[in-house]
């Protein structure tokens, strides 16, 4: 049967049939070839899971709600400055440094995510995430726009020979043009994916793994234990915190936190974040240090 | 005279601990799983015990086959171990020398049995089918018990290396076990170690206990939620200074935990200890060779 001699509710039918098996195609190539038993990765380091996870822009707000609850970032609402005590000594992660050099001038937490430079610092991980096959090199990246060529091919070949053969006998070829043109677009997007299937799977292992802190956070109090506190927003996001004690993360990052769990109380201040002046005062605690004044240590270096 | 035993000391998986272990696997050199915590798992969580795996060296820990019964272990929890550990490929893997059922029912707890000749024979032929079953024969842990079991026609040493003899596997040796049954039944523990087949000791369990009241008298409960006594760190190195191998030590904490620093620093002791055995024991070797 020639499939082209189908009219044109049966061809639609066929085509739609078809895509789905080029789809599936593809996608099952590259999870095959980009899958793999588990790399040794550094699955203590919550910005390299954070960047695994959602890249910069999530690794970053890990960072500032890490630093603020170590009191090393004080919070006036969604305005942030470092602390006036906090010294360059005081932290040995490059990419903590940075943010608190950042906010040796106040800004709002948010503006980490506009900052080029700070987007820079996350290059090693990327690099050391694409050696361990958890995101696409450059080889995986040009195996997939070979598998998506060869999807497209097959796609816009069938699709088009039917095109032709329609405005040949006069008939409608709309419908079959949208379809073709949606088979393509969910091709690619189903190609493009930011992790490999090996990053993908990994990052599930991840979570997996740190399953149990999704318990312990409501145990946990500000202050007290930032290792986890950073590991839970790297694993399950800063948008998880939003109904823990860590609740100023709301306050922070409130479209991030939107999506989550605050309602109505979006953007107003907590118990952990409200500041009555600007008056330098402690600094110490997670959250908790108001004020306003320049940093110290971490903005001059 | 340099120490060239590659001495290993870790810490057991605990999901409330694993911010813990995977930030510091410096200084953590293997982690122990509880088997039985995967026999079950599904796909996903058993690909996450691959991937940890994959990062540290790994061993498996059961407590459910009951090796030490006149009962023969169930085939089925057998297999599961089997599966486990080929799909995990542990360095080793450990069991209790207890009963944890009888007559069908389980008794939810890690029990010393009699110490008879039937259970000698028991375990044996136990140690025979699972290593039969799983490829490789586990190493087998001396438990603590409050009580002195019932109908007993050996001791605890001689009853230990009678199935030692009998069974060709390697012993994991609960260091507090073995303290809280000296203290609880008044022997020396220090003669106890030494009479266990010092080469047949491949690893150590370290925990802490409590003290509880039991039929009207003191005895040390070992409930893994306090911290390692004096008396388990001298025990290993008097261990390090018999034991001529590696060893492979694990502390384990079943709650109340710490912060991570502290339990870190019970490894550093017992690093410590394992260090101060081996001279003992170099220094022995070379007092002899003299």
């Amino acid at each position: 049967m020639n499939p082209f001699d189908l009219r044109g509710p049966e061809f639609l039918l066929f085509y739609f049939c078809f895509s789905l098996v080029v789809i599936f195609t593809i996608t099952i190539l590259r999870r095959r070839a980009e899958s793999g038993p588990a790399p040794k990765i550094d699955l203590g380091d919550p910005y390299l899971i954070a960047y695994l996870r959602g890249g910069e822009q999530e690794a970053l707000g890990v960072a500032v709600i890490s630093l603020v609850d170590r009191g090393m970032l004080v919070m006036n609402d969604q305005v942030i400055r470092c602390a006036d005590h906090v010294t360059r000594d005081m932290v040995k992660h490059p990419i903590e440094y940075e943010v608190l050099k950042k906010f040796g001038d106040p800004g709002e937490a948010h503006s980490i995510f506009k900052d080029d430079n700070l987007k820079s610092m996350f290059r090693p991980y990327r690099d050391k995430l694409e050696r361990a096959g958890l995101m696409p090199d450059a080889d995986v990246r040009r195996d997939r726009r070979m598998r998506l060529l060869l999807a497209l091919m097959a796609l816009g070949v069938v699709g088009v020979i039917k095109i032709v053969f329609g405005l040949s006998l006069g008939k409608p070829v709309g419908f079959l043009v949208v379809m073709m043109i949606a088979a393509m677009v969910i091709a690619a997007f189903t190609t493009f994916k930011r992790l490999t299937a090996r990053g993908k799977e990994t990052l599930a292992d991840v979570t997996n793994l740190y399953s149990g802190l999704r318990t312990r956070v409501n145990s946990l109090s500000p202050g007290s234990a930032s290792a986890e506190l950073a590991m839970f927003a790297a694993v399950f996001g800063v948008a998880a915190l939003a109904t823990t004690p860590f609740g100023y993360a709301r306050t922070l990052f409130p479209q991030a936190t939107s999506s989550s769990s605050c309602g109505s109380s979006c953007g107003s201040s907590d118990s952990s974040s409200s500041c009555g002046s600007s008056d330098g005062g402690s600094s110490s605690d997670g959250g908790g240090g108001c004020g306003g004044g320049g940093c110290g240590g971490c903005g001059s270096s | 005279m340099k120490n060239t035993i590659r001495d290993r000391v870790g810490l057991g998986w605990r999901r409330e601990l694993a911010v813990g272990i995977l930030s510091h696997l410096d200084r953590i050199d293997v982690v122990e799983v509880i088997a039985d915590d995967f026999f079950d798992a599904g796909r996903d969580e058993r690909r996450a015990l691959r991937t940890l795996a994959a990062q540290t060296t790994l061993v498996l820990h059961g407590v459910s086959l009951g090796l030490a019964s006149s009962v023969p272990v169930d085939t089925k929890l057998l297999e599961k171990t089997a599966k486990l550990c080929e799909e995990v490929e542990p360095e080793y893997w450990s069991e209790h020398l207890a009963f944890v059922r009888g007559g069908g029912v389980e008794i939810g707890h890690l029990t010393a049995p009699p110490r008879t000749d039937a259970t000698i024979e028991g375990a044996a032929s136990n140690l025979e089918r699972a290593r039969a079953v799983v490829g490789s024969a586990p190493l087998v842990e001396n438990i603590a018990t409050l009580i002195d079991p019932p109908g007993s026609d050996y001791d605890e040493i001689d009853w230990i290396n009678s199935i030692m003899d009998s069974a060709p596997c390697g012993l994991l040796l609960d260091l507090h076990n073995l303290h809280a049954n000296a203290t609880n039944f008044g022997y020396d523990e220090m003669e106890f170690l030494k009479r266990l087949p010092a080469e047949r000791i491949v690893a150590a369990h370290l925990a802490g206990g409590k003290w509880v009241e039991a039929l009207g008298e003191r005895r040390l409960l070992d409930d893994h939620l306090h911290d390692v006594p004096d008396a388990v760190y001298r025990l290993l190195t008097e261990l390090a200074a018999l034991a001529l191998h590696p060893l492979t030590v694990i502390l384990e904490r079943d709650g109340a935990y710490p912060p991570i620093e502290v339990l870190l620093s019970q490894l550093d002791r017992a690093r410590e200890a394992l260090a101060e055995g081996r001279l003992r024991q170099f220094e022995r070797i070379e007092k002899e060779a003299a």
